[in-house]
């Protein structure tokens, strides 16, 4: 497996997905941006109804109705290889960027779109580029791209495959086919509870057999000997005898380690696992977390971890998204998440884990998530703030470096950039905001 | 059983509450003939002082619920004694025991499905008061709305139903139904389980301010040990149905002595990334209680077991893949074949339970085996082709076992009819904290210094 280690193997974008009753909107994913190195870990972490969950499942490609995900919003799979090979199999969904940035000049569609580069991931208006515009949804307005197009070369000829040297898979507008072979076989996912993503009816062996089928044409007694070396390598003892046994027959443990052999049969480069330990003993726990390192280590996977656990995030993680109300609203490496949190949610959240504080009462953060239904005008968290002041109900902080030292650590919170008068701070919140409106 | 010389946890001049003694819950297979009974709780003797907190961990079938499900008679003991106040309740029935139910209460894990959907908050709480009567109709609607005081919720929720609250509100409904009767003792069983960090935090407050107010006591059933640490004065550490440790919580937690303790503590991961804690992983997955190991229960997945002296000398790695193939035959031995399987071994088809080869390779591929531990090996091996893996296993044991095994130790073999030898208790702190394990003794190294050799 190639890795291209100097870009982001998964670049998520502005992402938005909603979810549309006829009694309200709710806005459960609200403008993620993020990326994912190869062989890199990105914890995200909320509480319950933060968003964590539907942003893995958009990423996926499975969002179902009433939900959508929403115009503007961009998931990259980042992968030479992957490209290539899409290049080849749907010439007619790839687009050549260098056709469009020949007739397209970025900066005159971004004004006519009357949007901010944030929409677009981006912190200046030069940095935005048609392949931003074309991939996330603003595109086939202009008629720049037709709506299943997903494959987008920005380095090498398309119709010549072997000369693609750059460019990326759009999974927000890949269907049919071009979905299938991303889901599953590029980006897999395992589930928190093991028994909901295995088939009672059907050995493990059977279900592992059925996704090297789908995904890698494997059949057969060849296709036995390679889920039985699967259970091997996830630490399956007696795999042969195991492969022929149903789900039922295995532990918890054994189970989420099954979960995760079928998860790896189509070699995957991206494994998104959603709250994988949260069902199991903190022993066991131990050994998923083992496995899962021990994997990323062989495979060079990036790895993207939700939990709401903070000693397993700081565990496992290399870089950590904070979620709140459907955005992220921090940003940073592992180590100075935890010494030095800056946005009042995450320092709330780190302070109310017992064991802090010896002997003291527990801190708390006063009322509850609430559900986005709207486009956000204020601060989500103001209204259980203990900081928070006027402005907090009138601007929409967006995520900016926490100060001019780093750009590493982002916070979504008026207070930074810290080493910024309180004004400019302000000034540049809402200035960033302008015109994200949609 | 075990003749104890220490008893698990006796310490005069407190003021005690409640008195168990080698208590037992077994849970009969029905049927004709009974067939082997699960050990859920397999003789445990405590003691909870009147006001204090006392932990219960450990994972999810260790019997922890089971044994506080016990104490309020939810479920009915096997053999031993549950001492209120000096009444043994399991002797209690009728009237008696309808009486004393209004002194120990329960609050349980999922606010989501212990309340009832189409009753009010109101009613609700007042269940338990209009089931035993309690005063005048008038009095008791009075009583509920002190209570939603209480615990933190506004009286006019008193006609609003459970779906309208969150998951934090309703476990703090739950806690005023247990309240309503103004018990003495409590068991809450995994409260916080199911609630957010943040919540969590409240609710975990309010149990304290609680216990302050009404001088409740407490047995707290949980598997997160952060939560434990926080609320708890002592804890106890189950496995399999045993107490293995159990003592004040600072005590416990920062210098356990048991391997089972050490071993839980260090597979919890810290909200920390830069902390250097050691971290071993422990393997496999705790025993079916059903058939738990004959002598020390967590002696199939001990860190610092102790080993037969001929073997000492022997790789990690060896040890490890016996340990291993040993789970596997016993997987194996319990494994229900299929009528497939079993007209496929007839006709002399190659069976999935006929072949070690595999295993073997998998196990000790990568390592020297001496030639002693081979030949054992291939006899295991010629046993598990002829579909004999209980004298496979019994020939492990008798080459590998220990007194951790329940095998008396220098013996060489053993005896069919010689009852298994279990740990004693022994006292590993001024405290008096007990802990249940043969490394206590004199005649063995203690699991500290084991554990740094074997997993440094």
């Amino acid at each position: 497996m190639m890795a291209d280690d100097e870009q982001p193997i998964l670049d998520v974008r502005n992402l938005q997905t909603a979810f549309f009753t006829d009694k309200e909107t709710i806005r459960a994913v609200d403008g993620v941006t993020f990326d994912i190195f190869p062989g890199e870990t990105v914890g995200i972490v909320g509480e319950s109804g933060s968003g964590k969950s539907v942003t893995a499942r958009s990423i996926m490609g499975l969002v179902e109705s009433p939900g959508r995900i929403l115009q503007g919003s961009s998931v990259r799979f980042q992968h030479r290889e992957t490209v290539r090979e899409y290049a080849e199999q749907f010439p007619d969904l790839t687009v050549d960027v260098a056709d469009l940035e020949a007739e397209y000049d970025p900066q005159e569609l971004l004004a006519e779109l009357e949007l901010s580069p944030r929409a677009f991931g981006r912190s200046n208006p030069e940095e935005v580029t048609v392949a931003d515009i074309a991939a996330s949804g603003h595109g086939d307005e202009f008629g720049m791209v037709d709506a299943d197009d997903c494959v987008f070369v920005t380095g090498g000829d398309p119709a010549d495959p072997e000369t693609v040297t750059d460019g990326f898979v759009e999974a927000t507008r890949a269907s049919g086919e071009a979905q299938r072979l991303l889901r599953g076989g590029r980006i897999a996912m395992v589930f928190q509870d093991p028994l909901t993503s295995l088939n009672p009816v059907y050995t493990v062996g059977n279900q592992i057999k059925e996704s090297l089928r789908l995904h890698r044409g494997i059949t057969g007694r060849e296709a036995t000997q390679e889920a039985a070396e699967l259970l091997e390598d996830v630490g399956i003892p007696d795999a042969r005898r195991r492969v022929k046994e149903y789900p039922h027959q295995f532990s918890g443990g054994m189970r989420q380690r099954a979960v995760i052999a079928m998860a790896l049969a189509c070699d995957p480069d991206v494994l998104i696992c959603d709250e994988p330990t949260t069902a199991l003993d903190v022993t066991i726990q131990a050994q998923i977390l083992e496995l899962l390192a021990e994997l990323q280590d062989k495979r060079d996977l990036a790895i993207m971890f939700i939990t709401h656990d903070m000693g397993v995030i700081a565990d496992v993680s290399d870089h950590v998204n904070v979620m709140y109300a459907g955005e992220v609203v921090e940003r940073a490496s592992v180590e100075p998440l935890f010494a030095d949190p800056k946005h009042p949610y995450t320092q709330g959240l780190l302070e109310s884990i017992p064991g802090q504080h010896a002997g003291e009462r527990l801190r708390t953060i006063e009322g509850s998530v609430p559900t986005p239904n709207e486009k956000a005008t204020s601060c989500r968290f103001a209204p259980r703030c203990p900081k928070a002041f006027d402005e907090c109900e009138q601007i929409h902080p967006v995520r900016l470096p926490v100060d001019a030292d780093t750009d590493d650590h982002t916070a979504a919170c008026l207070l930074y950039p810290d080493d910024r008068t309180k004004g400019e701070a302000l000034r540049s919140h809402a200035e960033a905001q302008g015109g994200d409106e949609q | 059983m075990s003749q104890e010389t220490v008893t698990p946890d006796e310490r005069p001049g407190r003021d005690t509450m409640v008195e168990v003694r080698n208590l037992k819950t077994y849970y009969e297979q029905g049927g004709l003939f009974g067939g082997t009974p699960v050990k859920a709780v397999d003789g445990v003797s405590f003691d909870i002082e009147r006001g204090e907190t006392l932990g219960l961990v450990g994972e999810s079938g260790c019997g922890k619920t089971t044994l506080g499900r016990t104490l309020l008679q939810l479920e009915e003991a096997t053999a031993g004694e549950i001492r209120f106040d000096g009444v043994d309740v399991t002797t209690l029935s009728g009237e008696e025991l309808y009486e004393w139910r209004q002194n120990a209460q329960m609050v349980f894990q999922d606010p989501e499905s212990s309340l009832n959907d189409r009753m009010t908050i109101g009613e609700i709480i007042r269940e338990p008061l209009d089931v035993h009567d309690w005063k005048t109709a008038r009095e008791r609607k009075q009583k509920v709305r002190d209570l939603l005081d209480t615990v933190g919720l506004k009286r006019e929720h008193y006609y609003r139903y459970p779906h309208q609250f969150s998951g934090g509100q309703r476990q703090r409904i739950g806690i005023a139904r247990t309240l309503a009767l103004e018990p003495d003792f409590i068991v809450l069983d995994e409260p916080v389980s199911a609630l957010d960090v943040s919540v969590q935090a409240e609710i975990i407050n309010l149990l304290e301010d609680l216990q302050d107010e009404f001088g409740l006591t407490y047995l707290f059933i949980a598997h997160d040990l952060s939560v434990v640490r926080h609320i708890c004065d002592r804890v106890a550490v189950m496995y399999l149905g045993h107490i293995m440790e159990i003592g004040p919580t600072e005590e416990l937690f920062s210098d356990p002595a048991n391997p089972y303790t050490q071993s839980l503590l260090s597979a919890i991961p810290e909200p920390d990334p830069t902390s250097t804690k050691q971290r071993f992983t422990l393997r496999g997955t705790p025993p079916n209680p059903r058939y738990p190991p004959e002598g020390c229960p967590f002696a199939t997945r001990c860190p610092v077991r102790i080993r037969p002296p001929e073997y000492e000398h022997l790789d990690e790695e060896v040890w490890e893949g016996i340990g291993t193939l040993r789970e596997v035959l016993r997987e194996r031995e319990r494994a229900e074949r299929t009528v497939r399987e079993r007209i496929g071994e007839l006709l002399g088809r190659e069976s999935r339970f006929k072949s070690l080869d595999e295993t073997y390779d998998e196990l000790f591929g990568d390592v020297a085996v001496p030639e002693d531990v081979q030949s054992v090996l291939d006899d295991v091996a010629d046993l598990v082709e002829n579909d004999d893996e209980a004298a496979a296993l019994a020939l492990l044991a008798e080459e590998f076992a220990s007194v951790c095994d329940g095998h008396a130790d220098g013996s060489g073999g053993f005896d069919e009819d010689d009852e298994p030898i279990q740990p004693e208790y022994h006292s590993v702190s001024v405290s008096g904290r007990k802990s249940f394990c043969h490394r206590h003794a004199e005649a063995y190294r203690e699991p500290d210094d084991v554990l740094d050799e074997r997993h440094g």
